[in-house]
């Protein structure tokens, strides 16, 4: 399995303060990746390490040549565009031709189901999450790195989100999420790193997945309880 | 792609409203600036170029709490790296400043509050200080800001008093004894711009030239010092 993230003993100090130490990570094509823990154990701070945004204090992070990222940050701020203004900008700064544009937001507007005209700063948070999904793929990129995508959602765009992974999985994008909920990604996802106070205690495979591996999907709808 | 970053920065700062002091306060005090008439031509323009150099270092302060820091981190990862970003958002603030240079270079102009006919070269010269105050303005504000500075209070102070210092040069001088003169070196050239706009004539040869080209040689090592120092404490 490709590696197209590798991180190699990265630490990340901030104002004096450990944020993360040692870690040891690959994120693999096609493979979802789940890191879990505690709130400030340091799961964003990795997350952003992977996403390039944040600069290790120690340690290496190499990445694939032409490795195409997505980034959903957990807090999305309201921005006074609509929707599909905002990710038609997002599109010309990746350099993302407008037909090819127009036709991926008309595409991530079905799977989402978010055809509403207003601006994003009268969305519900559920609305707004998804735009911030919707942004973070707006390229088919490699490696989709979510930052807590169940906050706000509602049970069905979590059902949504549910079926969606393992289909990204398949089409060879790796995807890292993260999570504090308990039994967050237990069993469905292929891989499962636990973060405490910083440092990456155990990453584990998975331990049972769906009995039809070919969609997986109302298996992990079973296991986050959606209907 | 780099125009689409600074259009859409552009676009998040005017959606944010957070123009409108600074626009204001510039509006104004052009306002007062050409209030009586006729003005003498370059001392005006000296003028107007102070009050460019504080309101695009107003605009620069307030520029990344407009987009937010999430809305930054995302567009930077659209935009392949945080240098990348950083180097759009620089851009952005120097537009902003340029925008405010034409508004102050014109406005005079079109309300016919000169004494004289703007010649071109007086017109040029008065661009190219208003354009290199604005630009110095702007850097000095984004590098006295998030994320290299993060208290508010400590960037909004220590960028008066670097802004009141580099245009008071001379005056704080004189109180204090010219001996205190190399601790001015490392502020933004301002205070010889802002001379050169009242005197054109006063310095010549070597003189004239350093007077216009440190600042931009000023504005070029601020910038690498700010695209160096906020990717590293991004």
């Amino acid at each position: 399995m490709d590696t197209l993230i590798e991180l190699r003993n990265v630490g990340k100090w901030h104002a004096g303060r450990m944020i993360v130490d040692g870690i040891d990570l690959d994120v693999r094509r096609g493979q979802i990746l789940a890191i879990r823990g505690r709130n400030g154990a340091g799961k964003s701070t990795l997350l952003k390490l992977l996403a390039g945004i944040v600069r290790p204090s120690a340690g290496v992070v190499r990445r694939a040549p032409g490795v195409r990222v997505g980034y959903a940050p957990e807090r999305f701020p309201r921005v006074r565009f609509r929707a599909e203004e905002y990710l038609t900008h997002l599109g010309r700064v990746r350099g993302v031709p407008r037909e090819e544009l127009r036709r991926r937001i008309r595409e991530l507007a079905d799977l989402f189901q978010l055809h509403a005209a207003g601006p994003i700063t009268h969305f519900s948070k559920g609305m707004a999450q998804k735009v911030n999904l919707m942004q973070a793929m707006l390229v088919r990129p490699d490696v989709l790195i979510l930052d807590e995508p169940l906050s706000g959602l509602d049970a069905d765009a979590q059902a949504e989100l549910a079926r969606l992974l393992p289909k990204l999985g398949q089409e060879g994008t790796a995807v890292v999420l993260t999570g504090h909920e308990p039994g967050f990604a237990e069993g469905w996802a292929d891989r499962i790193a636990v973060i405490r106070d910083g440092k990456l205690e155990e990453q584990r495979a998975r331990a049972a997945g769906p009995a039809d591996e070919s969609d997986p999907s109302a298996w992990i709808c079973d296991q986050w309880g959606l209907g | 792609m780099f125009p689409s970053l600074v259009r859409y920065l552009l676009l998040c700062y005017l959606r944010s409203y957070r123009y409108f002091p600074p626009l204001l306060v510039f509006l104004v005090g052009l306002m007062l600036l050409y209030a009586n008439r006729p003005n003498p031509v370059m001392e005006s323009y000296a003028a107007s170029s102070v009050l460019v150099y504080f309101v695009t270092a107003w605009i620069g302060a307030g520029f990344s709490g407009a987009i937010g820091e999430a809305q930054e981190q995302i567009a930077a990862v659209h935009a392949g790296s945080v240098r990348a970003y950083l180097a759009g958002k620089t851009l952005a603030v120097v537009a902003c400043g340029l925008a405010l240079d034409l508004a102050a270079l014109v406005w005079p102009v079109a309300a016919g509050s000169f004494d004289a006919p703007v010649r071109a070269g007086e017109w040029l010269t008065a661009l190219l200080a208003h354009a290199e105050l604005s630009a110095l303005g702007g850097l000095a504000a984004l590098l006295l800001s998030r994320p290299i500075v993060r208290s508010g209070s400590m960037a909004a102070a220590s960028l008066l008093l670097v802004l009141i210092l580099s245009v008071a040069k001379s005056g704080v001088l004189g109180v204090i004894g010219e001996g205190f003169a190399p601790l001015f070196i490392l502020l933004p050239p301002a205070a010889p711009l802002v001379d050169w706009l009242m005197d054109p004539d006063a310095a010549r040869g070597m003189e004239s030239a350093a007077v216009r080209v440190w600042p931009l040689a000023y504005g070029g090592a601020l910038c690498w010092l700010y695209l160096r120092l906020a990717e590293r404490k991004w």
